[in-house]
């Protein structure tokens, strides 16, 4: 995706995302002007802060799409193309040997922090995580993946249980 | 006074522990900075959370070793494998790796080590000499001038990191400074997006955020399928004759020290851009201009002079206006806070010892940092050759151990993996962390004074245009906004055209 392309997808992801800040920031100045709270000046608010920061992203993504679009011809058909070109590159990603091998790592290490760490000991579940991923990336032969995991962990517990006397997930 | 205090503190670092802790944690840097994709932010970040129970001394000492220790260490990878080990490092690749090339990869990094050492050497003088200056100039800060202050920060961090399109580095401290809204405010303590979560409205920690927007993606990005490097043997050298190279070139060092650190002091800005606009220097001054790219050591002594310049500059502003002058500053910032200190206006009162300790820590970091590097040379450059795909894994365990050391809560790891996902988004769609990270730890200082500013004169911001330093905060940031967003160039554009 080329440069253009992809601050027009950021400035239009912005757009909406600046616009639900704007929403939750007046929301937060409508609460605030209740009980127990009645902050009823605008800009004494605990809301205020966030609603100007929801009305900035809003104001910049609009300059970034400008920007995008400046020197073009027909703005409508060029927003269009950079729209079609994302498409098409969503479906190449799915088949990019790189973008597989990253999001898949991603999804192991998803699973290592939100469902094995702080639920089963701390040496298992990082024993699991490590060796699944550097299977998973072909590191290097079996014997040296484990060899390796296994030193790093006992390097890990030692520093930090024995040395520094922490207490680890 | 500033004698003993400097005694002291050249006592505190001469212990047995402190001596131990100086040169392990310079060794750790220049390992993570010798290797590419750990930077310099990510191994303080990661270091801030480990050292979190380290008597506090131990800890600064630490925390400045391993800083000094990684921005110098990313010049081996960049003379050996034209691939900079920290972005700091990369204006060194440009002349350092031709000398490697041509077989002189040790002189090289003889030169960039010596340059380093000096650079944060000479930069430790500004330290001494300014922050007391700046300390007391910013003695007739008030909320509103804090306001903008935070507000100046962020928007000159975003336009020079930003590399050509200011408005995505204002957008990237905007959402850095929404993050720091998360949780009860400061004033009247009424929860923000923290939708009925206990661990949200204690709010949003900022070394998990640290650790997530800089070391997650880094980790992420070398697990792609196809990475190999060709790296290039070390070289023996001549001592003396290196020493000779550098002394014929003190002009260009001295030169580079004051633009890295006048670099360092701008808030937000990073030691690789001290790095450039130094050898951007010495090139412009340089009668033979054709020679830099193909091996001149002048380039490589006035990048790395520049860059390690930053770090002194970079603490400037973070001990007196608690504005860090760098992304790897901001960290040491919140480390800074986390270890009970409050960097301010009000620190040479507060704390008068604590910047003497700073420069002293600093002096013995960048001498420790030049014995190792130049000793270790041959094993750290070996690092070069581990199997990132193994090591990565790796880090990403100390990652997590980095973030749960905070709180002791597993909830700071969630985070750190959150903004880890931030991160990725933001370094693909090429948008900057460094105004992320600035708008996340002036966040808290920007609304605060704001609110109390406002609270003091009824919810009016007309106080804010009666103050003088306001005013000048306000000029300098319409005049940057405006120039940023192309009006100055409409209206020349327009007159053009009439007097045509």
């Amino acid at each position: 995706m080329d440069k253009k392309t992809r601050d027009c997808l950021f400035s239009l992801m912005l757009m909406l995302f600046g616009g639900v800040v704007l929403h939750q920031g007046l929301a937060i100045v409508k609460r605030a002007a209740q009980p127990p709270y009645r902050i009823a000046e605008f800009s004494m608010s605990p809301g205020m802060l966030p609603t100007v920061l929801g009305g900035c992203l809003v104001f910049f993504s609009i300059l970034l799409l400008i920007n995008t679009l400046r020197g073009e011809p027909r703005k409508g058909a060029a927003l269009t193309a950079h729209l079609k070109t994302v498409v098409v590159h969503i479906r190449q990603a799915f088949f990019d040997a790189d973008m597989q091998s990253m999001a898949a790592s991603v999804a192991i290490m998803a699973f290592y922090t939100f469902v094995l760490l702080g639920n089963i000991p701390f040496a298992v579940g990082a024993a699991i995580f490590l060796i699944g991923l550097m299977l998973f990336l072909r590191s290097a032969k079996i014997w040296v993946i484990l060899a390796s995991s296994g030193a790093s962990i006992i390097a890990i517990m030692l520093l930090f249980e024995k040395f520094f006397k922490t207490t680890l997930p | 006074m500033a004698l003993q205090y400097l005694a002291e503190a050249v006592i505190t670092v001469l212990t047995p522990v402190n001596l131990l802790f100086l040169f392990l944690s310079t060794a750790a840097g220049l390992i993570m900075g010798v290797l590419p994709g750990l930077s310099a932010t990510m191994a303080i970040a990661l270091l801030t959370g480990l050292t979190y129970n380290f008597p506090t001394q131990s800890a600064l000492i630490a925390l400045l070793g391993v800083y000094v220790g990684c921005i110098s260490g990313g010049c081996q990878s960049a003379i050996l494998l034209n691939m900079p080990g920290t972005p700091a490092s990369a204006a060194t690749a440009m002349d350092g790796h031709p000398i490697a090339r041509r077989g002189e990869g040790g002189m090289a990094i003889f030169l960039a080590t010596t340059s380093s050492c000096l650079g944060t050497m000479l930069s430790v003088v500004f330290v001494l000499t300014l922050t007391p200056l700046l300390t007391s100039f910013a003695l007739k800060f008030r909320s509103w001038e804090f306001f903008l202050l935070s507000i100046f920060g962020i928007l000159i961090c975003g336009t020079l990191t930003a590399q050509g399109n200011a408005v995505k580095g204002w957008i990237s401290g905007a959402l850095g400074l929404l993050v720091a809204m998360i949780g009860q405010d400061a004033v009247d303590t009424f929860p923000r997006f923290s939708y009925g979560s206990v661990n949200v409205q204690a709010g949003i920690q900022l070394i998990p955020v640290m650790i997530g927007l800089f070391g997650f993606p880094e980790i992420v990005k070398s697990f792609r399928k196809n990475t190999s490097e060709e790296v290039l043997t070390l070289t023996r050298f001549r001592f003396g004759e290196g020493i000779r190279t550098i002394a014929r070139n003190s002009l260009a060092i001295v030169r580079s020290a004051f633009i890295g650190v006048g670099v360092g002091i701008i808030p937000g800005v990073g030691e690789d851009v001290g790095g450039w606009l130094s050898y951007w220097a010495t090139k412009t001054y340089s009668k033979d201009r054709d020679s830099y790219g193909k091996g001149n050591p002048k380039g490589v002594i006035s990048a790395e002079t520049g860059n390690n310049a930053c770090i002194g500059g970079a603490i400037i502003p973070v001990l007196s206006l608690a504005v860090p002058g760098s992304a790897p500053a901001a960290v040491l910032l919140a480390a800074f806070f986390m270890h009970g200190y409050r960097p301010g206006p009000l620190l040479m009162r507060e704390s008068p010892d604590f910047v003497y300790n700073i420069c002293v820590y600093l002096l013995f970091a960048s001498v420790a940092m030049w014995v190792l590097a130049l000793g270790m040379a041959k094993l750290t450059v070996r690092v070069l050759t581990v199997n990132k795909k193994i090591l990565m894994p790796v880090i990403y365990i100390l990652c997590i151990i980095g973030a749960y050391l905070i709180n002791y809560n597993l909830f700071d790891v969630k985070v750190m993996f959150v903004f880890g996902l931030l991160g990725l988004l933001l370094s693909y769609m090429g948008v900057p962390a460094a105004p992320f990270l600035l708008g996340v730890i002036l966040g808290p200082m920007c609304d605060s004074n704001l609110r109390r500013a406002l609270n003091l004169s009824n919810g009016s911001f007309a106080p804010m245009f009666q103050r003088p330093i306001c005013i000048a905060f306000l000029i300098v940031i319409a005049f940057m906004i405006l120039s940023q967003i192309g009006v100055f160039k409409l209206l020349f554009r327009k007159k053009g055209k009439e007097t045509e």
